[in-house]
């Protein structure tokens, strides 16, 4: 799509710089002995959501956060291991079901949950503990280009936040993410 | 995947970093556009195209440096209505017979206010008060105009901040339309389109048959191979796909190992029981773990 083009590979590639590679843009073996059908090539995802609709896809699917294809991958700074993508995977959920909980999750452009390449200490339960700290990412935006943090409640921050720490073996620190893209992007890698 | 049936609208790019936001501004005025870069611009090339209009984007260059980007001046000879951004406000002036400069006093960054100077079909609308807001961001200004133009509108640090020849309709403005900090900008796209006779004719469901009509001739009796991540862009493709050449079709899901909780199987579910459209899953979630042992550079992980 638009954006992932534009943050790939610029139109002239002489003047503006690339951002981030894109998964979905060029990223294909050179020699596959396949030929490339990408119709979705030059439309915007809001665009996208109308041509689903249009398609006849149900409007719930359609109004799905946007997930990368490489995944909780790039929601793991530094070296993946097992251990951390599923204490990652745990938070995330919880991370979005409290959204959905909230019932705020239209109002949210995408929402995930990103475990930090560092270990800091906390207290629980008067024992010392040393543990992974994560950041959530909630953020508003129409067509992914630019994109602003979600204003949440604090009432929403501190549930969420006990819920993680409470349910998440591994993780004893939680933060917010409320960088604005950009200068930002809205992932992490 | 050429489209021709519509009125199209070229925008040719100069590197600008918002150059997609005029194709965005565009479309929501339901108007089919195409964006290009300057090399490509020649007398065949537009012929192919022939656009109802032209749009020169921003871009980061200085017309006055040696090898800055200057588009085939041809364009000016096709008797359409043409509107230049920022550098292509500049490279217009510049390759009519008007000026660029660079000075202490000629750049601004950020908000700045528009005054009027004399009505113009571009800015029907604007002013209410007499001064707008419109975000700028130019080192370089318009220091003189090419023959034939007028001022009509200025800003501090651009004395020239919209100009125009009204008998050959080509307009420049130094600031950015484009973007949401000018907020009457769509309005000037409106302007610009009307002078240039648009209908908007370019929708969902016009772009859905056309597309589905292009696969096909693609296609034709091959067959096609779509990636599945369960997001809404893949399941869309995969729609749109099936509905043009149906069983030459084959959809896999690969887990890498990395989705969300439970994933797999909701995308499973809604493949089967809405999409109706059959899924080939893999899990190969141990290969790629073992792929990306001990990497931790972000463009090497997104790459492996």
């Amino acid at each position: 799509m638009y954006p992932d083009v534009i943050e790939s590979v610029s139109v002239n590639e002489q003047i503006s710089e690339t951002i981030k590679s894109h998964h979905n843009v060029g990223g294909l073996p050179k020699k596959m002995g396949l030929k490339l059908i990408e119709p979705l090539r030059e439309i915007f995802k809001d665009e996208v959501r109308n041509l689903g609709k249009e398609l006849g896809i149900s409007k719930e699917f359609i109004n799905r956060h946007p997930f990368p294809g490489p995944g909780l991958a790039i929601r793991c700074p530094g070296e993946i291991t097992k251990q951390k993508i599923e204490i990652l995977r745990d938070a995330d959920h919880i991370f979005i079901d409290q959204i959905k909980k909230f019932g705020i999750y239209d109002e949210i452009w995408q929402a995930f949950a990103a475990i930090l390449p560092v270990k800091t200490v906390g207290v629980m339960g008067d024992k010392r503990t040393y543990e992974f700290a994560c950041t959530l990412r909630a953020v508003t935006s129409v067509d992914g280009m630019t994109a602003d943090y979600y204003a949440f409640d604090h009432e929403f921050l501190k549930d969420t936040s006990t819920r993680i720490i409470n349910e998440v073996r591994g993780i004893n620190r939680v933060t917010y993410d409320i960088t604005s893209k950009p200068p930002g992007t809205i992932e992490w890698e | 995947m050429k489209n021709n049936k519509h009125q199209t609208l070229l925008i040719i790019d100069f590197g600008s970093q918002v150059t997609k936001l005029i194709a965005r501004r565009l479309r929501e005025k339901k108007i089919y556009c195409e964006i290009h870069p300057y090399q490509k611009i020649s007398h065949s090339f537009l012929k192919t195209i022939s656009p109802k209009a032209i749009i020169l984007s921003g871009g980061p260059k200085s017309v006055n440096e040696q090898h800055s980007p200057k588009v085939n001046s041809i364009i000016y000879k096709l008797g359409i209505p043409i509107l230049g951004i920022c550098y292509g406000q500049q490279l217009m002036m510049h390759q009519l017979g008007g000026k660029v400069q660079n000075s202490k006093f000629s750049s601004e960054f950020g908000r700045a206010f528009l005054k009027l100077k004399k009505e113009t079909k571009l800015l029907k609308g604007w002013f209410n008060t007499s001064k707008e807001v419109v975000w700028m961001s130019h080192g370089d200004h318009v220091s003189k105009i090419a023959p034939g133009f007028e001022v009509f509108a200025i800003s501090k640090n651009a004395p020239h901040a919209v100009v125009a020849d009204t008998k050959r309709n080509f307009y420049g403005v130094q600031f950015h339309p484009e973007v949401h900090h000018t907020p009457k900008g769509i309005l000037l796209f409106e302007n610009f389109l009307k002078i240039a006779c648009f209908k908007g004719d370019w929708t969902m469901q016009a772009y859905k048959k056309e597309m589905i009509q292009n696969i096909k001739d693609i296609v034709k009796k091959d067959k096609v191979i779509c990636g599945i991540s369960g997001g809404v862009d893949s399941t869309v493709t995969a729609t749109l796909l099936h509905k043009a050449i149906n069983k030459q079709l084959t959809c896999i899901f690969v887990n890498h190992g990395f989705l969300r909780k439970n994933e797999e199987k909701e995308v499973l579910k809604m493949f089967k029981n809405n999409i109706k459209i059959p899924l080939i899953y893999a899990d190969e979630s141990a290969l790629f773990m073992k792929e990306l042992k001990g990497v931790a550079d972000p463009e090497v992980k997104r790459k492996k």
